[in-house]
């Protein structure tokens, strides 16, 4: 993109023009004074997380919150744009919302916390909203991306080897939506970064993250009475609890660092002996009954969990924390453990008060 | 640490010692500054060290005039132990790549009996296994089920003085099947698999390749203890790059459990095997027929060859790292060979 060198620049431009997002010093005076950070899919979990501990990070001025629906959080410091992300030309509407309100940082976590029936919405939302977004990024010179998937975009394979590193390919089932889309999502990412040297981008991948206060199609999943299993596997499992992740992610808002990072939890267990511990009964049901029964229950509604999820069940699906060990100084509080018997103990504490 | 400690009372001293080694291990990878991790590491092993040698077979024999009282008082003290282990249940301490001490130890008796009274199995050479730090195992491979892995590990368990737990790599197959996948990963034997090879050898742990591969386990029986290619030298790089000795070794009577007399690939992808074999009693007698037959078994574990004034730079030479592949093949192959000739017969032995 060849940059012109404006000397004059209006405070809101109606329409980015090419090459107004290069940043000189001129245009800082008439930009909104400060830096602000945009922040994707604010109302889910972890944005929520994210967006209440910017209030109290002085770096920023403002806070740009692009969402459909506003954020509950009652935030001082931010500013929320109505934004569909699956709007065919929002990307130009954001780079522009970006230049206005001077963002240098971008936090995208607009992804759907449970499988989505519609695929094809769930698609355009997943991948084409990160698409569109990455679009405004490169448009408007932001300093830093930051995202979160999941380690689930390796894909739970036989062949996987122990420890996934982030160098390992993603090959997620291309029929588990869910997941494939946050893998699609990520190789838009990765490109992305490689287009933009100059733009810090990066992606962490937390395990399944379980914890007293999330609630997602995994946590309703593992917090049934009784958990169906695949007869004859029994694979090692690995969570995360929640405020890890939220640590990884707000240290990663400040942090300097670049690249792909896996955050899990320390320790693994075999799913047999979680479920015991857990006090959880087990139904091991053989392959050719599971599948084809999970996927009747997710096609009819009666079930938040498509059949593919059964693979994680079944087959290794364990990230390697080394790097954010190394590189982001992230040590997890929680080994695999101590977040599920948190998560189990917080589940009966609140059937009893249902209870009672 | 309360499941700890009730299953402290189940473990052999050899047993103990490696669980702490690996427990210290963990806590030293905490550890930032280089120089203070080193100086862990130094006493970490000569501690180990300590332990192991106190350890190293203690067969308590009780003297006196209430010899008898006191033999049954340590009896009733194990069994108490025992049952409390099955009260805490397996699983609760593996190790990252899903070993299960506790459950290894339950299995043990019945893979004992096979190593010593089924397929009476002499061992030689075990000194040549060394007592403490990485190795790499390279043995011929036969046998379609990894009964041959499993035994490594228990010669190993069994004739070596330090106990040390092989952790063999076998194919991806098994892993694949209901059952046999997820009880392997409990007794210690992973996917073989570069980053896993690695990673085991950079905690210092014992490895068995076998890089014959599949092609080893469905060899033809008019073909047995011809050794296959060795992979493409991937072990020969593993050991340089991880500066790990290798040590070549033979086992004989593998190919004779069971006799591979046709095999189709007609009906792939039945059982997960990669081609299906037919022997004489499979699939004839169903799974009946997956008994494996009792021939006479010997292993040896040849001399280690250190790789260790080779670097990175001369992976970079293929031809280098093929000659050395076919190198460690053809010591592998000539001591089986040595083997056959000591067998005479390949059931009365």
């Amino acid at each position: 993109m060849p940059a012109s060198k404006k000397t004059t620049r209006k405070a809101a431009p109606k329409k980015a023009a090419p090459g107004a997002g290069k940043k000189t010093a001129k245009k800082r005076v008439s930009a909104p004074e400060g830096e602000a950070i945009a922040i994707t899919g604010a109302s889910g979990f972890l944005g929520a997380q994210v967006l209440s501990y910017l209030r109290s990070e002085s770096r920023f001025e403002r806070v740009v919150v692009l969402d459909i629906a506003k954020p509950t959080l009652p935030i001082r410091k931010t500013k929320f744009y109505k934004t569909d992300l699956t709007e065919p030309n929002c990307d130009a509407r954001i780079a522009e919302i970006f230049e206005k309100e001077n963002v240098t940082q971008v936090v995208h976590l607009a992804f759907f916390r449970n499988p989505h029936r519609n695929q094809a919405y769930a698609h355009e939302l997943e991948v084409i909203g990160t698409l569109h977004l990455l679009h405004a990024c490169a448009q408007a010179k932001v300093k830093k991306f930051l995202t979160a998937t999941s380690t689930f975009v390796y894909g739970a394979r036989p062949d996987n080897p122990n420890f996934l590193t982030e160098a390992h390919e993603l090959r997620a089932k291309r029929s588990f939506g869910h997941v494939s889309n946050k893998a699609e999502a990520e190789g838009l990412i990765a490109r992305f970064a490689n287009q933009n040297p100059d733009i810090k981008v990066t992606v962490l991948r937390p395990g399944i993250i379980l914890g007293p206060r999330r609630r997602a199609y995994v946590t309703s999943f593992f917090s049934r009475a009784t958990i169906p299993t695949v007869l004859g596997y029994d694979p090692l499992m690995q969570f995360v609890h929640e405020d890890d992740v939220i640590d990884a992610l707000v240290q990663c808002v400040t942090g300097e660092q670049r690249g792909v990072f896996n955050i899990v939890g320390s320790g693994v267990l075999p799913l047999s002996t979680i479920l015991r511990v857990g006090g959880k009964w087990s139904v091991a049901v053989p392959s050719f009954v599971l599948y084809p029964s999970a996927g009747t229950l997710w096609v009819s509604g009666a079930s938040d969990v498509p059949p593919e999820f059964y693979d994680y069940l079944r087959y290794l699906c364990i990230a390697d924390g080394e790097k954010a060990r190394l590189e982001l100084g992230f040590e997890p509080r929680h080994s695999t453990k101590d977040t599920w018997l948190a998560f189990t103990g917080e589940e009966r504490v609140r059937q009893f008060r249902a209870a009672s | 640490m309360a499941g700890a400690k009730s299953i402290l009372g189940a473990m052999t001293p050899g047993d103990l010692a490696e669980a702490l080694e690996d427990r210290l291990r963990e806590e030293l990878g905490a550890i930032r500054d280089p120089e203070i991790r080193r100086e862990a590491e130094q006493r970490l092993a000569h501690t180990v060290n300590r332990l192991r040698s106190a350890s190293a077979d203690q067969e308590v024999v009780e003297k006196g005039p209430l010899a008898f009282f006191r033999d049954l008082r340590r009896r009733r003290r194990e069994q108490a132990a025992s049952r409390r282990r099955k009260r805490t249940g397996y699983g609760l301490h593996v190790d990252e790549f899903g070993f299960d001490r506790a459950y290894w130890r339950s299995v043990e008796p019945f893979f004992n009996y096979l190593y010593s009274n089924y397929w009476r199995i002499e061992c030689t050479g075990v000194e040549n296994v060394p007592i403490e730090g990485r190795g790499i195992i390279v043995a011929n491979h036969s046998g379609l089920l990894p009964w041959d892995s499993v035994m490594l590990r228990e010669a190993v368990q069994i004739e070596h003085s330090a106990q040390r737990h092989v952790r063999p790599l076998i194919e991806d197959f098994a892993y694949t099947m209901p059952f046999l996948g997820p009880f392997l990963l409990k007794i210690g034997i992973a996917r073989a698999d570069r980053q896993n090879a690695e990673r085991l050898l950079a905690a210092d742990k014992l490895i068995a390749t076998f890089p014959e591969g599949v092609k080893g386990i469905t060899k033809l029986f008019r073909d047995r203890y011809q050794l296959q290619r060795f992979g493409r030298g991937g072990t020969i790089r593993l050991a340089v790059r991880t500066k790990s000795p290798i040590i070549p070794t033979a086992i004989i009577g593998g190919e004779e459990i069971y006799p591979i007399l046709a095999e189709t690939e007609v009906v792939g992808g039945f059982l997960g095997l990669p081609k299906v074999p037919l022997t004489p009693t499979f699939p004839l007698l169903g799974p009946l027929g997956l008994v494996p037959l009792p021939s006479k078994w010997y292993i040896r574990f040849g001399t280690p060859i250190d790789l260790s004034h080779l670097g990175e730079e001369d992976l970079k030479d293929d031809i280098l790292v093929n000659r050395l592949n076919e190198e460690v093949r053809a010591q592998v192959q000539s001591m089986v060979h040595d083997l056959l000739r000591i067998r005479r017969s390949a059931w009365m032995g």
